[in-house]
């Protein structure tokens, strides 16, 4: 509990004045001389019961009575999250607010979602507080905080509406970090809201210890998080896994590929499960039977017109708990070749590589790659290349600029250390020099299932990684998530941690003299493959984006196509990409979906937190989606109740007994009587 | 004239006679039944004549009606031997005001002496205090009625109460049926009294009893803690009432339950007075209650 006016906390010894008085009474006592001490002696000897514990109650009740006055004084707030808050105000709140896809998950029977129940706490708790703090609410996606006049502006700003994106708590920590620095904000009050998704946190990644080391660095500066942890009862989640479209014989189809997987007390029921089919807007139906927690329907066809070039398609689900993962939108165009160009002048290096990307996989579709010396990098068409592999000393200013426009068009880029590692840099990250391990080489100690290149199959199996084995590597530095690490701790695959696209570091080459990739070539074709996947979604006239990836905000330079009436509303322009749907028009469609890494957000467990926020001043509320209590609520009037119910307790207790009709109070009436007649 | 007699209570009272409830047996004529038959003019019946009875007693006019001899009997009056038990335990040293238990006691006895000693009873006093020292045996004479008044004058509550002890003894000594008055506050066990009153009672005596009390010892109306300093000598007691009174009021009520049933088992006439009240009201309704009922 905290108090708004905690200075009268100090005047709580006074309810100590009922004891004084009591004492001072004992003290204050007069003499008399008394004959009856038969029965006063009989008296002391009956009263050590009740009538003893009955001046206790008197004397509790009253002490309760000056407490409850006490407290209505110093305006008592409810327990939650501010029950940390110790006194003293803060100059400044700045509010982070996790908005990624599931913290669209809701309660039905309200339709309210965790992002607007923790909105509305914040906003709530804050009016209570008062103190006027600067409000600050950092902008997970544009990096930005932005100051807010009044905490109710965070229930309606676009920049804190609910997106189909990722979020990145520590990206946004970050941003709060250097607010904080560069505007000497005094005592600040740190709230996050979330629901502590791994894929949000992003606890592995290196960035965590440089927040941390910077805010223990900090005085004053609080955190609170709303952990909206607990998962929905039930769910269904879409998810298309492939949508071709397929002509022959003059007849053109579109043929689809989705999986529903489901959750919570409906695992156990067989049931069907009515999908909506929208393409181009004519709307067709499928029931899905499922039984156990996921369904697939493959191949399912539907005839388009063959004169359709480009076109959009919606597949949808029934209204559940997570609206963000019922519905698929996705854009279909001719397909383009999916082109791998792979710079290196060592064919030991690219052989396994272009032998990978040149499989193809999907029949409709070309695969081919192409082998680039670093002196002809010139020649590389940029616009029709999907994935680019990099093995030779990193990029001069003039092609590193090239290469971050490629990727930020939604390409993807691996880099592999040059042989003699040079000082050049990349995004942030340079690698740093050879090392060796013995002939048996060094095996993975962890790596990322959960998403990226070494996440598990679709199907749920997992890649045969702990059968890798390094025998050279060279580890890159610099701003990195981490997504696999060798036995001594040494990071072999790692993520750039930028926020313009999809830039990888292989600390080795698949060649029999460095690793077993090309031997073991399982894990380097998936890797190679869902390269080749992701930059594919941005090839061509039709676009298969994330929501919230830098590609995906070519969409914030087009229209959205409003679906259906009074369906996928169109935020400002600028939010294009935060949103699930279909933007463009005749020429150019893109669609954006959510990160499928969402519907499978694991929590991260309360010592995973503890450990990110290890030696700061923080604390963590668990939330409820049923929970409607507000986090600092005043409750004076609970103690003016307690003092009333006290006053009313001591006054019944301090009652004189019915007095008893004794015969010489009886004869001395009697005679008053007499007297008065 | 002594300070606890007053000529107007006096005046009022002398009107009332004083009798005993039992028959005594007196020295002299007086006022009283007498369980002898006498020569006062109260009929009291007819018997058989038998050889040696006076002849002079003969009713004739029976004897001319039904042929046989009758002997006419008489009442006998005769005067009473009046014995005040004063209890002069510490205790009696409470009061309201001015007025003490003490002294109210010294009131009725006072009165009651000079009333009987005025219609020819004998009076005696005893002072049961923590000792049972100062007698002075029934005379009836105008001088012993000063000795006894001199004695109340001078007579002080102290020590504590050996009115058990006393009244036994009294039983004792006082030989012939007497009316005994006992003056107290009787803090004492209520089942020894009723060994007392029963050996009063057993010896012929007419026991009446005034049960002093004053209104607070009754209903304990104290509002702060209090230091009682006990009137017998015992130790102090520090109370809260508001803790006490409660249960107080219980053993006292118990108390006056109790002391009740064993005046009626004894046949004693107890009169409970309050300091409230003056002694002359209540000597008036006490000699009114004993007026002989006319028929």
């Amino acid at each position: 509990m905290t108090f708004l006016n905690p200075i009268w906390l100090f005047a709580l010894p006074l309810v100590l004045i009922p004891i004084l008085i009591h004492l001072l009474n004992q003290r204050r006592h007069r003499t008399i001389d008394w004959g009856a001490m038969q029965f006063l002696l009989s008296a002391k000897r009956m009263s050590r019961g009740m009538a003893r514990l009955k001046q206790w109650l008197i004397m509790a009740m009253r002490m309760l009575v000056i407490a409850g006055l006490i407290f209505v004084i110093t305006r008592p707030l409810s327990s939650g999250l501010i029950g940390s808050l110790t006194g003293g105000k803060p100059e400044t709140v700045v509010v982070i607010l996790d908005r990624s896809a599931s913290m669209q998950q809701q309660r039905l029977q309200t339709g309210q979602s965790k992002l607007t129940l923790g909105k509305q706490k914040i906003a709530q708790a804050l009016t209570t507080l008062g103190g006027s703090p600067s409000i600050v609410l950092v902008d997970g996606f544009s990096s930005k905080p932005i100051e807010i006049q009044s905490p109710d502006d965070l229930l309606d700003l676009p920049s804190a509406q609910p997106t189909e994106a990722e979020s990145d708590i520590g990206a946004m920590l970050d941003t709060t970090l250097n607010y904080i620095n560069d505007n000497q904000t005094g005592r600040t009050d740190v709230w996050i809201c979330s629901d502590s998704a791994s894929n949000d946190w992003r606890p592995e990644n290196t960035r965590w210890k440089a927040i941390n080391s910077g805010f223990s660095k900090l005085e004053g500066v609080r955190f609170h998080l709303l952990n909206f942890a607990q998962e929905v009862e039930s769910n269904y989640a879409l998810n298309l896994t492939r949508y071709d479209r397929i002509d022959s014989d003059g007849k053109s189809e579109l043929v689809i590929d989705l999986a529903i997987e489901r959750s919570g007390r409906y695992t156990l029921a067989s049931e069907s499960i009515p999908v909506t089919f929208n393409i181009n807007g004519i709307r067709s139906t499928l029931e899905v039977d499922i039984e156990g927690e996921t369904a697939s329907i493959n191949g399912h066809r539907i005839p388009i017109d063959p004169e359709l070039k480009v076109g959009w398609g919606k597949v949808e689900l029934p209204l559940d708990a997570s609206p963000s993962d019922n519905a698929w939108h996705f854009a279909f165009a001719q397909p383009v070749p999916r082109k791998t160009v792979v710079v290196t002048d060592l064919p030991k290096v690219h052989r396994a590589i272009s032998l990978a990307a040149s499989t193809a996989i999907d029949v409709n579709s070309e695969y081919f790659s192409k082998v680039v010396t670093p002196d002809r990098v010139g020649e590389i068409d940029w616009q029709e290349t999907a994935v680019l592999v990099w093995q030779a000393q990193l990029p001069d200013e003039l092609t590193a600029r090239q290469i971050e426009r490629f990727v930020e068009l939604g390409r993807v880029v691996i880099f592999m250390p040059p042989d003699n590692p040079g000082d050049g840099s990349f995004a942030g990250v340079q690698w740093n020099q050879w090392s060796s391990f013995d002939a048996e080489g060094a095996a993975m100690n962890y790596w990322n299932n959960r998403s990226g290149l070494l996440a598990r199959t679709r199907n749920g199996s997992a890649l045969p990684v702990d059968a890798l084995r390094v025998y050279r590597h060279c580890a890159a530095e610099g701003d990195l998530q981490v997504l696999a690490k060798l036995k001594d701790e040494t990071p072999i695959l790692s993520r750039a941690n930028n926020d313009s696209g999809t830039v990888y570091f292989l600390g080795t080459w698949p060649s029999a003299t460095h690793s077993n990739l090309g031997r073991e070539g399982v894990t380097l074709f998936a890797m190679v493959h869902r390269m080749i996947a992701i930059a594919a979604e941005s090839l061509g006239a039709a676009k298969q984006l994330e929501a919230g990836t830098t590609p995906a905000k070519q969409a914030n330079q087009l229209p959205g196509l409003t679906i259906e009436e009074g369906g996928d509303e169109v935020l400002l322009a600028e939010n294009n990409s935060l949103r699930a749907g279909i933007y463009g028009d005749e020429k150019q469609l893109i669609a954006l979906n959510r990160n499928v890494a969402e519907d499978r957000a694991e929590t991260m467990p309360r010592t995973e937190i503890d450990n990110l926020f290890v030696g700061l001043d923080y604390h963590v509320v668990d939330e409820q989606l049923t929970n409607n209590a507000s986090l600092a609520s005043e409750i004076w009037k609970l103690f003016i109740v307690l003092a009333g119910v006290a006053l009313l307790t001591e006054a019944i207790l301090c009652m004189p007994p019915k007095p008893e009709a004794t015969e010489s109070v009886a004869a001395t009436a009697a005679l008053a009587r007499r007297r008065a007649a | 004239m002594h300070s606890f007699i007053e000529p107007r209570v006096i005046a009022r009272l002398k009107a009332l006679p004083f009798h005993a409830r039992l028959p005594m047996l007196g020295s002299v004529s007086g006022m009283h039944r007498s369980p002898h038959r006498g020569s006062s003019l109260e009929f009291a019946e007819y018997r058989k004549y038998v050889p040696g009875d006076d002849t002079r007693r003969l009713d004739w006019r029976a004897y001319g009606r039904s042929d046989r001899y009758y002997i006419k009997e008489f009442e006998a009056d005769t005067n009473l031997r009046l014995c005040l038990i004063m209890d002069t335990s510490g205790s009696m040293n409470y009061g309201a005001g001015d007025q003490s238990k003490l002294n109210f006691a010294k009131q009725l006895c006072g009165t009651l002496a000079y009333l009987a000693a005025q219609q020819g009873d004998a009076i005696g006093l005893y002072c049961a205090g923590e000792k049972f020292d100062k007698q002075i045996s029934p005379k009836r004479s105008s001088s012993h009625l000063k000795t006894i008044l001199d004695e109340l004058e001078s007579v002080e509550a102290k020590g504590e109460t050996g009115l058990v002890a006393a009244l036994h003894e009294a039983a004792e000594r006082i030989r012939q049926r007497a009316l005994v008055i006992i003056v107290s506050d009787l803090f004492v066990e209520p089942r020894e009294l009723s060994d007392c009153f029963q050996h009063l009672r057993f010896r012929n005596h007419d026991a009446v009893v005034f049960h002093v009390m004053e209104q607070k010892e009754i209903d304990f109306d104290f509002d702060r803690p209090i230091r009682f300093r006990d009137l017998e000598g015992g130790a102090p007691v520090l109370a809260d009432p508001s803790i006490v009174a409660g249960d107080y009021r219980k053993a006292m009520q118990q108390y006056l339950t109790d002391l009740q049933a064993v005046m009626r088992d004894a046949a004693v006439d107890y009169q409970r007075v309050g300091l409230e009240k003056h002694y002359g009201d209540v000597l008036a309704k006490f000699l009114l209650e004993r007026a002989p009922k006319r028929k």
